[in-house]
């Protein structure tokens, strides 16, 4: 082999191994891909959190091919000791079920956010105060200065159901300890009745919710149980919950006369509740025996090498209240859930509520113990073959009347100036029309992510900066994430997790991480490459005049005139 | 920047079906279920994938193959058991990879050191006795079926002449139990992490060589596998010209081991960086490989190309009748016909045309065997219109075999048209129209023949005068011979490349009678 051929091989392999490389770093795939793969898994990086997918989880689960009537049902079934302290529980007003058994039967869209953990720490399951979702104008529909790419309605998505043993403690006065008494029981009482977590609120909030106050006039009284209108999250499964003995206290209730006469939600449902006794077994970290079953969660496709750690068994977490002394605004009261102090030395009577995102100024009164009680989100560990865990996966489910009820909220725009200057009632601003007779919330939404925001704490920002996981799935120039994979390239072989007991088939994850769409657009994307390449080469010719030659005679049968219409070929003896 | 862009251009034109091949994985890779075997985390089924497609496309022997003046006898069944055996091979190469793996993770495990295992090594296959067994059943298996491929499609290429020399059992007796060794061994080193023995930074280290090896070792023995010591022998025994001993060259073998095996290298390197490469990333390792097929494998120069001269007749453009009056010399004539290369119809008149590809390098240089007779004289390079081939690029100076360079003046002897003018006020017109200026041609525009005609392209149209020295044909071009008002068209169609001599030589060069008698 002679040398230039040496060399031009050479120079050839040299190419060889640098294409594959600038391929993903830069040029080529920039032109051919528009470099959407490494943006997008860019993108959804924020803090220790990163988006693994975002799909329609009540829709995936029909892709299954088993029929309706002979999918596995889910129903929801109270806790026996609850039922009797508490009262039957009754589902929330307007949705005749609970949403466990909603979102498990598959009676209405549900939307699923698949989360990964990308965190360097120890991982900790995902508590409401780590995430965001929420539900925003998207930047070409903003009209009103600030409100653009910002969230506006809080979406609650579903949590892990507790097992809460209270105790109440501490030299504090009998009666100081009756008051954070029945606040725990009517509060954990209601988690039971309406299978949703108690999320605290303000004061109107709270005397809604108590049923204390009627709904807002002119709006919709849907019970959301964090006052009349606010969404709140929905258990998994039901809840549990006793009261440690304690001869100071008065006895447990019976539970009788607990609205047990009405469908709907009534005040005696609230004021007549209460909490059993716990059995003596009943201790931190015990088993809970009731075998309650929640909501059961599938995750799904792993690798061969990968394995799913299974769920940990329900336990009993204690909730310690220590009241000390003292009277009126002077009583402290520390709070301890399991192994976490969540209040230390806090007054029982304060003018400041705390709630868990925000500040509120409040007359004086007594603070709401529970709503500082955390909740976690479902979460899924993968171990390798080995044994080592290599994975942490949390799984967000909203149900659609929440995304539907953001939405419509969507309507009600501040307060805003004309030309003039003069401010006008919010009814005569203008209103953006998305949501509009929307009854599939989450299709919509998976169709316009642009309004959605999925937000995780920035690592190394400041405390209140937030960054958003779902700028990835839409928006950016032209729109152009909004094609294949929903969440970029690189997530889209992820798992996804689905309700039911049957683990994710590899077509449903395929489906939520639109990987035939993806395929389908790649290969358009080549043709039309091909097209607009051949053709950009060849569009000089359009214009281009096409040369002829003059003869004066030609062989053979004489031809017809041109007069301008199609040539007719002539007869040509062959 | 023109001559980039040719370049690349030609380079793609020339591996298009690698190219659709990459992008037909490219769309298939999304759809492949995560637990696939395709779909291995460590690249090795999808690169061997790749390759298998690559080694169907265009794969073929490395090296110079049997002595240039011997014909290599051609079966259909051979050809197509050997091409199976080819594309197999790297599958088989794998299955002992894969063996060889688990024989190392079981070394490691009696030395107590499986912890350092990275597991994704097996995530596919498993680990344990039974996979062990069924690994080596598979590969022991599918080397039998290549082998007895090869073994039943051996008449395909084969040559007559066999020089005294070590027979071709020696080398599969030998070589294939070394090669096979070298892939177990590399498949043994692949479970070694050595910066997490040493308690350093984790990095697959031994995943990395041992893949890079393989895919070396694939790319190279499918180079082997076609090839035959007898071809050795033949250029062994006839020496160069220059009566000195024929070295072998072992350039494109060790290309084919280091080019793709150290690319591979590199790019795990590189990725790294960007927290390593898996199977999202396997489209990238499908271009790697799909470049270095079409480096090893470039597809070889043609010695002539097949081209056809179709007669053709005008379909239309016949100009409206002649009035009663004469009109000035500045208006256009009235009652001729404007020949259009579009208006054209093929009569079933064909004229086999056969031109030769004239390469950037000498032939006779690059590989300088000794001739076992002598040679028959070259077939005649030059067409009745004058010297026709297919010239180097200027651009690019590398080989071209889409436009046919015609030089006029180059041919003195009697057969070449005479396209100047003599005396005696006969008048003789060649034209070649071309409908459409190629893609990247300059488009100046240029006066035609008469005041009255539109400017075109200057490459739409070459008059052939007898000032011209060189005119250029593509495929699609009219050439308009005009005779004392009579005229005759002939469409060029350039044709399937020709690779072996026996070929050119078969070929009928063309004849006087066989063109114009207008001319």
């Amino acid at each position: 082999m002679t040398p230039p051929t040496v060399a031009r091989m050479v120079r050839l392999g040299v190419a060889a191994c640098l294409l594959p490389a600038t391929a993903h770093a830069g040029a080529l795939n920039d032109a051919l891909f528009m470099m959407s793969h490494i943006l997008n898994q860019a993108d959804t990086v924020g803090g220790a959190w990163t988006l693994a997918g975002a799909y329609d989880a009540t829709a995936l689960v029909a892709l299954t091919g088993v029929p309706e009537e002979e999918r596995t049902r889910y129903k929801w079934v109270p806790s026996p000791g609850m039922s009797k302290s508490c009262g039957p529980a009754k589902r929330p007003d307007g949705l005749g079920v609970f949403e466990a058994e909603q979102v498990g039967n598959q009676l209405a869209p549900t939307l699923g956010v698949m989360l990964k953990w990308t965190g360097d720490g120890p991982f900790e399951p995902l508590r409401p105060e780590g995430v965001r979702v929420s539900i925003g104008l998207p930047d070409d529909l903003q009209t009103d200065e600030g409100l653009a790419d910002k969230p506006q309605v809080r979406l609650h998505p579903m949590i892990e159901p507790r097992s809460i043993a209270v105790r109440i403690t501490g030299p504090g006065e009998v009666r100081y300890k009756q008051v954070v008494r029945t606040q725990l029981e009517m509060e954990l009482c209601m988690e039971h009745k309406t299978g949703r977590g108690w999320n605290g609120g303000d004061s109107q909030q709270l005397r809604q919710a108590f049923l204390l106050d009627p709904p807002n006039r002119g709006l919709a009284d849907r019970k959301y149980f964090g006052g009349q209108t606010q969404p709140v999250p929905a258990l998994l499964g039901p809840p549990e919950a006793c009261l440690f003995e304690d001869e100071s206290l008065r006895t447990a209730t019976s539970g009788g006369g607990q609205g047990e006469g009405r469908l709907e939600l009534v005040p005696t449902d609230i004021w007549g509740a209460g909490l059993r006794w716990c059995a003596p077994g009943i201790s931190d970290k015990a088993l809970v025996t009731t075998g309650l079953p929640a909501l059961p969660l599938r995750l799904g496709q792993l690798r061969k090498n990968q394995r799913i750690t299974p769920p940990a068994a329900r336990h009993w977490t204690e909730l310690e209240v220590d009241v000390g002394e003292g009277s009126a605004g002077d009583v402290l009261v520390n709070l301890t859930y399991g192994d976490e102090v969540l209040l230390g030395g806090a007054p029982l009577f304060s003018d400041v509520r705390i709630d868990r995102d925000t500040f509120y100024d409040e007359p004086r009164g007594l603070i709401d113990l529970l709503a500082a009680v955390p909740y976690e989100y479902p979460s899924f560990t993968i171990r390798d073959a080995r044994g080592e865990v290599t994975d942490h996966y949390t799984l967000l489910l909203v149900p659609n009347w929440q995304v539907v009820e953001a939405m419509r909220r969507m309507h009600v725009r501040p307060a805003c100036e004309d030309a003039h200057g003069e401010r006008k009632p919010p009814e005569e601003c203008p209103l953006p029309d998305a949501g509009k007779g929307l009854q599939d919330g989450v299709g919509w939404l998976l169709a316009h992510p642009e309004w959605l925001f999925i937000q995780v704490p920035s690592l190394g920002g400041r405390a209140d900066q937030w960054m958003s996981l779902s700028d990835a799935m839409g928006g950016g120039t032209l729109g152009w994430r909004n094609w294949g994979y929903m969440v970029g390239m690189l997530g889209g072989r992820e798992p996804i997790g689905l309700p039911g007991i049957d683990i994710p088939t590899w077509g449903q994850v395929a489906s939520a991480q639109r990987a035939p769409q993806h395929s389908l657009f790649l290969g358009s994307l080549a043709v039309l490459f091909g097209f607009v390449w051949l053709g950009a080469r060849r569009a000089p010719d359009g214009w281009v005049r096409v040369p002829e030659e003059r003869v004066a005679y030609w062989p053979g049968p004489e031809l017809k005139q041109d007069t301008g219409g199609p040539p007719e070929a002539p007869e040509v003896s062959e | 920047m023109r001559r980039l862009q040719r370049l690349i251009a030609q380079r793609i034109s020339e591996n298009r079906l690698l190219v659709a091949m990459w992008l037909v994985l490219l769309i298939a890779q999304p759809r492949v279920p995560v637990e696939h075997i395709l779909a291995r985390d460590d690249l090795a089924m999808w690169l061997i994938l790749t390759l298998c497609c690559c080694v169907y496309l265009q794969g073929r022997q490395l090296g110079p193959g049997p002595h240039p003046m011997l014909t290599p006898r051609k079966r259909l069944d051979g050809r197509m058991l050997r091409s199976i055996a080819r594309t197999a091979a790297p599958v088989v190469l794998l299955a002992w990879y894969d063996t060889g793996a688990q024989i190392g993770l079981r070394m490691l495990e009696e030395v107590g050191l499986s912890g350092i295992t990275p597991i994704s090594v097996l995530g596919t296959t498993g680990h344990g006795p039974a996979q062990l067994i069924s690994l080596l059943a598979a590969s022991i298996t599918g080397s039998i079926i290549v082998g007895v491929a090869m073994a039943i499609g051996g008449r395909h290429g084969e040559t007559a002449w066999s020089p005294a020399g070590r027979p071709q059992g020696c080398l599969w007796l030998f070589g294939a139990p070394a090669l096979l060794g070298l892939v177990i061994f590399l498949g043994m080193i692949s479970p070694l992490d050595p910066g997490l023995a040493l308690d350093l930074v984790s990095l697959p280290i031994g995943r990395w060589v041992g893949l890079s090896g393989l895919l070396g070792l694939a790319f190279l023995t499918v180079g082997l596998l076609d090839g035959r010591s007898r071809h050795l022998r033949q250029r062994l025994s006839a020496g160069r010209r220059d009566g000195s001993k024929y070295k072998q060259d072992l350039f494109p073998y060790l290309l084919a081991i280091g080019g793709p095996g150290g690319g591979l290298f590199i790019l795990f390197v590189l990725y790294e960086l960007f927290g390593g490469l898996d199977f999202n990333q396997a489209y990238v390792g499908a271009l790697h490989v799909a470049v270095w097929a079409s480096v090893i494998w470039s597809r070889p120069d043609p010695l002539a190309r097949a081209c056809i001269l179709h007669e053709v007749v005008p379909t239309g453009g016949g100009d409206p009748k002649v009035k009663d009056r004469a009109l000035g010399f500045d208006q256009p004539p009235e009652g001729a016909l404007r020949f259009s290369p579009l208006r054209i119809k093929r009569t079933r008149v064909v004229h086999p045309w056969l031109v030769p590809v004239r390469g950037s390098r000498i032939a006779d240089l690059d590989d300088p065997i000794m001739p076992l007779w002598d040679r028959r004289p070259p077939f005649l390079s030059h067409h009745i219109l004058g010297a026709a081939a297919f010239e180097p690029d200027p651009l690019t100076r590398g080989t071209q075999s889409s436009v046919i360079t015609v030089r006029i003046r180059a041919s003195e002897d009697d057969d070449t048209v005479q396209v100047k003018s003599e005396g005696g006020g006969g008048t003789k017109r060649l034209v070649v129209l071309r409908s459409y200026p190629r893609v990247g041609a300059p488009r100046r525009m240029r006066l035609a023949t008469y005041r009255w005609d539109t400017s075109i392209p200057e490459e739409s149209i070459q008059v052939l005068d007898g000032r011209t020295e060189v005119a250029t044909l593509v495929d699609g071009d009219v050439l308009v011979v005009s005779s004392e008002g009579v005229a005759r068209a002939y469409e060029i169609e350039i044709g399937q490349p020709l690779y072996e001599r026996s070929q050119v030589e078969a070929f009928r060069p063309p004849q006087l009678e066989d063109y114009v008698k207008a001319g």
